[in-house]
C-alpha cells in the first residue's frame, strides 16, 4: 500500500483526474469534498500529505490549514495548496500559514505529480 | 440663455440635436464654418467670441492633462498652444480625455475582478472547468494507455466540463456587459447611468429648463435609476434655481459651508456638483454612498477617484461622516500619488429614513470634493485610492498588502 494522500477538493472532475494520476503513481488517494468537516477528517486519521483547495464549501482552505498547523497531531503534516485565484496575496498567505507548496489553477498534471513526489520522497 | 432661448429651441433652429449643442457649450466639440455662423446669427454674437469660448474648454482640458503628466510643462503656455495650434491642442485634449476614460474603465474592471462577488464566482467557475479539462485531456493524450472504461469516463468528463465552461463564459460575458460592437466597459445599471451623466458633464440642461429628459438607456434597471436621479435633480433645481444659485455659489467661492442657509447640506453639495462647467466653476466631484459604504453616485474630479466596488480607503471623509450622522466633516486631502495636489472634501451623512422599533435609521453620506482649493492652513489628511494600489507603507488603516 502506497503513501496516503488526502485530496480536499469539491470539483468532481478535478478529484477524478488527480486521484487517477496519483493512484497510477502508486499512492493511496482519499478524497473529501466538504470544507466544514475537512479538518476533523485530517485530524482523526492523519494522512502522509494533504492536497488542499482554497475555495471549498463550508470553510476556506486557509482556515483549514491554520487549524492543521495549530494542532499537535497535524502540525507537521505536509500540505500542497491549490487555488484558482493565483494572486500574490493568496500565495503569500498560504506560505505564511505554513503550506509546503502552492499551485495555481489551472495547473499541469506534471506539476502536481512532481510536488507530491518531492514531498513524499 | 441671455436671449431667452431654450437650448432645445436653439438647437432646432441651427439644425443640430440638443445633446450635440450641449457638448458644444461644454467645449467638448469644436465648431466652425457654417454651423458657427448659424449659431452666431441666432445668438446675435460675434463668431470669434463663440470660438474663444470653445477654445477655453480646450485650454482647461490640456492644463488638466499637464497636471496629471509625469513630464514637466509650462502651464502658462497652454493658451498660446491652443491659439497657435488649435488642432493639436484639441488632439491633446481629446487624447487626455480618452486616457482618463480608459483609466477609469481599467480601474472599474480591476475593482470588479477583485471585489465583485458575482464576477469572482463566475471566474472561479471558468478556472475550475479549465483545470478539469486540462488535467483530463493531459491524461487522455499521455503516453500510458488507458482501458476502455477510463477512456469513456474521461471523455464524458471533458464533455461535461466543456458545457459548463460555455455556460460560465456566457455568464461572465453577461456580467462584463460585453456585446458585439457595443461599449465593452459599461456594465451595471449604475455604471450605465454614470456614463450617461459623464457624457453630459453631470449637468442636465433640459431639467434646468423644466423639460423632460429620457435617454432610453440600454436596460430597464438603468432607466429606472436614471429616472430616480432626475427626480432628485429636478427637486434640487427647483429649490436652488440655476440663475440665482450660480451667482451665489460664485460669491461664496463654492464653499458649501458659506451657502448653508440656502438648503440642506446634501442638497447643497449635489447642486454644486451639478453646476455647468466653465471658467468660473472649479472642478467639483461628488460621492454619494449608503450606510454600508456602497457607492450610489460618483462624479469624479481629476486626480480624485475611488473604486466603485468596495476596497476604498477607509480614511475618506464620507466614511467618517457615516459614523457621526448629521455632523459635517471637512478636511483637506492629499493623495500619495499626487503629493502636489490638494483637495478639499466636505461630507455629511443624513437620515433618509428614520429609525423605528424594527430597524435602524437608513443613512446616506454625501461628499463634495474640490481640487486646488485655497489652502485652509490645516494639515491635510493623506487618503489613498485603496489598499491594493496605495503606496503608503505605514498607514494604520491598511487592511491588505499593496500590489505596488
Amino acid at each position: 500500500m502506497g503513501k496516503r494522500v488526502l485530496l480536499v477538493e469539491d470539483e468532481p472532475n478535478i478529484i477524478e483526474a488527480i486521484s487517477f494520476l496519483l493512484s497510477r503513481d502508486g499512492f493511496t488517494v482519499h478524497t473529501h469534498e466538504d470544507g466544514g468537516t475537512a479538518f476533523d477528517k485530517i485530524a482523526a486519521t492523519p494522512p502522509d500529505m494533504v492536497i488542499l483547495d482554497v475555495m471549498l464549501p463550508g470553510r476556506s482552505g486557509f482556515d483549514i490549514l491554520r487549524d492543521v498547523r495549530q494542532d499537535a497531531r497535524t502540525a507537521d503534516l505536509p500540505v500542497l495548496m491549490l487555488t484558482a485565484r493565483g494572486q500574490a496575496n493568496d500565495r503569500d498567505l498560504a506560505l505564511r500559514l505554513g503550506a509546503n507548496h502552492f499551485l495555481t489553477k489551472p495547473f499541469s498534471n506534471a506539476e502536481v505529480r512532481q510536488h507530491v513526489r518531492e514531498i513524499l520522497a | 440663455m441671455d436671449r431667452g432661448l431654450r437650448q432645445a429651441d436653439l438647437a432646432a433652429r441651427v439644425g443640430i440635436s440638443a445633446s450635440y449643442l450641449n457638448l458644444i457649450e461644454h467645449g467638448r466639440r469644436r465648431i466652425g464654418g457654417a454651423l458657427l455662423a448659424r449659431l452666431a446669427q441666432e445668438l446675435e454674437a460675434d463668431p470669434a467670441a463663440l470660438s474663444r469660448g470653445a477654445e477655453r474648454g480646450t485650454v482647461d482640458r490640456i492644463r488638466a492633462a499637464a497636471t496629471e503628466a509625469t513630464v514637466s510643462v509650462d502651464l502658462d503656455r497652454a493658451e498660446d498652444l491652443a491659439a497657435r495650434y488649435p488642432d493639436w491642442a484639441a488632439l491633446i485634449a481629446q487624447q487626455a480625455q480618452r486616457i482618463g476614460t480608459l483609466q477609469d474603465q481599467l480601474r472599474t474592471l480591476s475593482d470588479r475582478m477583485g471585489h465583485d462577488p458575482e464576477l469572482a464566482a463566475s471566474l472561479h467557475e471558468v478556472v475550475s472547468s479549465v483545470t478539469s479539462i486540462r488535467s483530463t485531456a493531459s491524461i487522455l493524450t499521455g503516453e500510458e494507455p488507458l482501458d476502455r472504461d477510463w477512456l469513456d469516463r474521461f471523455h464524458g468528463n471533458i464533455n461535461v466540463e466543456a458545457r459548463r465552461l460555455v455556460q460560465s463564459v456566457e455568464q461572465m460575458t453577461a456580467l462584463l456587459g460585453v456585446t458585439n460592437g457595443g461599449d465593452p466597459m459599461v456594465q451595471s445599471p449604475r455604471e450605465t447611468v454614470d456614463a450617461a451623466l459623464r457624457a453630459r458633464d453631470f449637468h442636465l440642461a433640459e431639467l434646468e429648463q423644466g423639460q423632460a429628459l429620457d435617454l432610453d438607456l440600454p436596460t430597464p434597471q438603468a432607466n429606472a435609476l436614471f429616472a430616480a436621479f432626475c427626480d432628485t435633480y429636478r427637486q434640487d433645481a427647483a429649490a436652488l434655481p440655476l440663475d440665482r444659485f450660480l451667482p451665489q455659489a460664485i460669491a461664496a467661492d463654492f464653499d458649501p459651508g458659506r451657502l448653508s442657509q440656502l438648503a440642506a447640506p446634501d442638497r447643497l453639495m449635489r447642486r454644486l456638483a451639478s453646476l455647468p462647467s466653465g471658467p468660473e466653476v472649479p472642478p467639483l466631484g461628488l460621492v454619494i454612498c449608503d450606510g454600508a459604504g456602497a457607492i450610489l453616485h460618483h462624479k469624479p474630479v481629476p486626480g480624485f477617484d475611488l473604486p466603485d466596488f468596495g476596497a476604498a480607503c477607509s480614511l475618506w471623509p464620507h466614511y467618517t461622516a457615516l459614523s457621526q450622522p448629521g455632523r459635517p466633516v471637512a478636511c483637506d486631502v492629499l493623495r500619495p500619488t499626487l503629493p502636489d495636489v490638494r483637495f478639499r472634501a466636505t461630507a455629511i451623512a443624513v437620515e433618509i429614513a428614520p429609525a423605528s422599533l424594527s430597524h435602524p435609521p437608513v443613512l446616506r453620506a454625501t461628499m463634495l470634493v474640490r481640487r486646488d482649493p485655497v489652502p485652509s492652513g490645516i494639515a491635510p489628511l493623506a487618503v489613498g485610492p485603496g489598499c491594493r494600489i496605495c503606496p503608503s507603507p505605514d498607514c494604520a488603516a491598511r487592511r491588505e498588502p499593496s500590489g505596488l
